[in-house]
């Protein structure tokens, strides 16, 4: 709770800097990406029963043409060099208690690398993970309906494994949050930086990290169900996109920032309190 | 005096045998998550051919009637037949080897010696200083070490297997015309080949995580501390072979497949304190064994 508190105040102390900086990202990522396909695929199991495999997995939305996935690492680099821009925005200001968004091109270079390196390891990851949901529901799927075994069973089934795979992935999400620090500040290589990482991570950090990553996401996925549920038009649904990946973008990388500058021990010039 | 303490060993340490099960849930996840279309190809395949109903009827017959000969016998019958239809269709022999052998096995076998590392890096922690690295810092601080490893073992146990199918096949063959000596015979091969294979390849994760050894160098300089400390290695790797196999095959017997959720952990955890156990004591090196002090009067 005292993070969310301090992220929140920072972030609306220094809205419209941070506004200019991730605008034009989050207006591509909302034309291009749903977010959370996963989650949402859980409204179609529970509507009707599949006894093809193909038709559940163009309900997990991984069957769209195999060239996407081009289009999507292009995407991912250019995530990479916007949360570049707005992670040193922030950084500097906390460090300087100067902010200035003047050189977009000299703070994309400075942390271009890093988070290139982790945005990839993300994205292989929620490839994996979106591959085993759908790999686990189609086997589960043809092996019920060969045995013809209640249908309910498989729906528990693929409701308990989304919903510990939408855990476990929030579990893990305060790693690579923590990580570009290390690597960005310290220096340190992925691995290194991630083993690093591992040390400074103690129990009651952990749950306070778990339900500070737990509520933007929640959120998203209210958002989601809402989209689906009520039919709302197009443009409608990438202006929800586009607020939904602003404020995403934003709450995760001043939280990152301030959770390591509370857990390494440096002074925030930015805070009047520590300004002389 | 290694197996027991292993054993030991095991069971005072048992969270590693909860973290050993995750691995092994964890990797099956993703086997099925990257091979779910050789995997549905082949049971369809399967259940065409009647084999997955030959085999749901022997299960409900013995879970009604509960008699193990019965079952033993419908399950030799059944991998006869398969055998048989295996061998004398030579196309979809290579179909099948391809997809079961090399692709959903070698990936399985793979994932899951990626593990091992981090666990031995733990173990090292635990014998040799007393104290418990995280699995997660340990893991990670060898993963790229761990590929590779997991490779080059992937790739020398599948050779060691398949000439080991190969060689029970011969044997198979030669002795078909007496069938009195068909199990005493499958068994005697089986055990044989995992005790080698188990030993020869003893000294290969302890030289690596404890000496700081290349890879290659600890391979060979494993197999080199095997044939100095012969009989020791072999005995202990035979009677903990013969253990295993028997009691897993009584406790998949009498729980009904149940109790192999932990039986097959315990074992696997048992193997990897065995090796550093024997490596231990093979180069006069000393070890804890256990950190508490057991007192009656302090359990609440």
């Amino acid at each position: 709770m005292k993070y969310i508190k301090m992220t929140v105040k920072y972030l609306f102390g220094n809205f419209w800097r941070v506004f200019l900086t991730l605008i034009p990202i989050s207006v591509l990522c909302a034309f291009f990406i749903k977010p959370l396909t996963s989650v949402t695929a859980l409204f179609y199991i529970t509507a009707e029963e599949f006894h093809d495999p193909k038709d559940l997995i163009e309900s997990l939305d991984f069957a769209t043409e195999w060239y996407y996935i081009f289009v999507y690492l292009a995407i991912t680099l250019l995530i990479a060099a916007f949360l570049s821009y707005a992670y040193i925005t922030m950084y500097r200001h906390m460090r300087t208690g100067k902010i200035s968004i003047r050189t977009p091109l000299r703070y994309m270079n400075g942390g271009f690398i890093p988070f290139a390196k982790m945005l990839l390891c993300i994205f292989v990851y929620i490839i994996l993970m979106q591959l085993i949901i759908s790999g686990v529901l189609v086997l589960f799927n043809s092996l019920f309906s060969s045995l013809s075994i209640p249908y309910w069973i498989f729906r528990i089934i693929a409701y308990v494994l989304i919903l510990f795979i939408f855990l476990f992935s929030n579990f893990m999400l305060k790693t690579p949050l923590m990580m570009v620090f290390h690597m960005y500040v310290y220096g340190y290589g992925l691995m290194e930086a991630w083993s690093a990482n591992g040390k400074l991570l103690h129990n009651k950090f952990s749950v306070t990290m778990f339900f500070a990553t737990l509520i933007p996401l929640l959120t998203i996925v209210a958002l989601n169900f809402t989209c689906l549920l009520l039919t709302v038009p197009y443009w409608l649904e990438i202006v929800i996109r586009t607020v939904v990946y602003f404020f995403v973008f934003a709450y995760f990388i001043a939280l990152a920032i301030t959770v390591m500058f509370d857990l390494c021990e440096i002074e925030r010039r930015d805070v009047p309190r520590y300004r002389r | 005096m290694s197996f027991k303490n292993a054993i030991k060993l095991v069971f005072t340490k048992f969270n590693m045998v909860w973290a050993k099960l995750a691995a092994i849930l964890v990797s099956s996840l993703v086997v099925i998550g990257l091979c779910i279309d050789p995997i549905l190809s082949m049971y369809s395949w399967l259940e065409n051919m009647g084999f997955i109903a030959k085999l749901a009827q022997a299960w409900t017959a013995y879970s009604s009637n509960g008699n193990i000969v019965s079952l033993l016998e419908s399950f030799l019958r059944l991998s006869e037949q398969f055998f048989n239809y295996y061998v004398s269709h030579p196309g979809i022999l290579w179909d099948f080897t391809l997809k079961f052998g090399f692709l959903i096995l070698g990936v399985y076998k793979f994932l899951l010696t990626t593990f091992e590392l981090g666990f031995s890096k733990q173990i090292y922690g635990i014998m040799s200083d007393n104290s418990k690295p995280g699995f997660w810092v340990s893991y990670i601080s060898q993963f790229g070490k761990s590929l590779g490893y997991s490779l080059v073992k992937t790739v020398t146990f599948m050779i060691y297997d398949s000439v080991t199918l190969l060689v029970l096949y011969l044997v198979l063959k030669a002795v078909s015309g007496v069938p009195l000596l068909i199990p005493f015979v499958v068994m005697l091969v089986l055990i044989v080949f995992l005790t080698f294979r188990s030993s020869l390849f003893f000294a290969w994760l302890p030289y690596i995580t404890v000496d700081n050894r290349n890879m290659m160098v600890a391979l060979g300089k494993s197999i080199i501390l095997f044939f100095k400390n012969f009989a020791k290695v072999f005995s202990a790797y035979l009677i903990s072979w013969i253990c295993i196999i028997s009691l897993c095959v009584f406790l998949t017997v009498f729980t009904f497949g149940v109790a192999l959720i932990i039986a097959v952990p315990v074992c696997s955890m048992l193997l990897a304190f065995l090796n550093m156990t024997l490596f231990y004591s093979s180069n006069g090196m000393r070890y804890y064994m256990d950190d508490k002090i057991f007192d009656v009067n302090y359990i609440n």
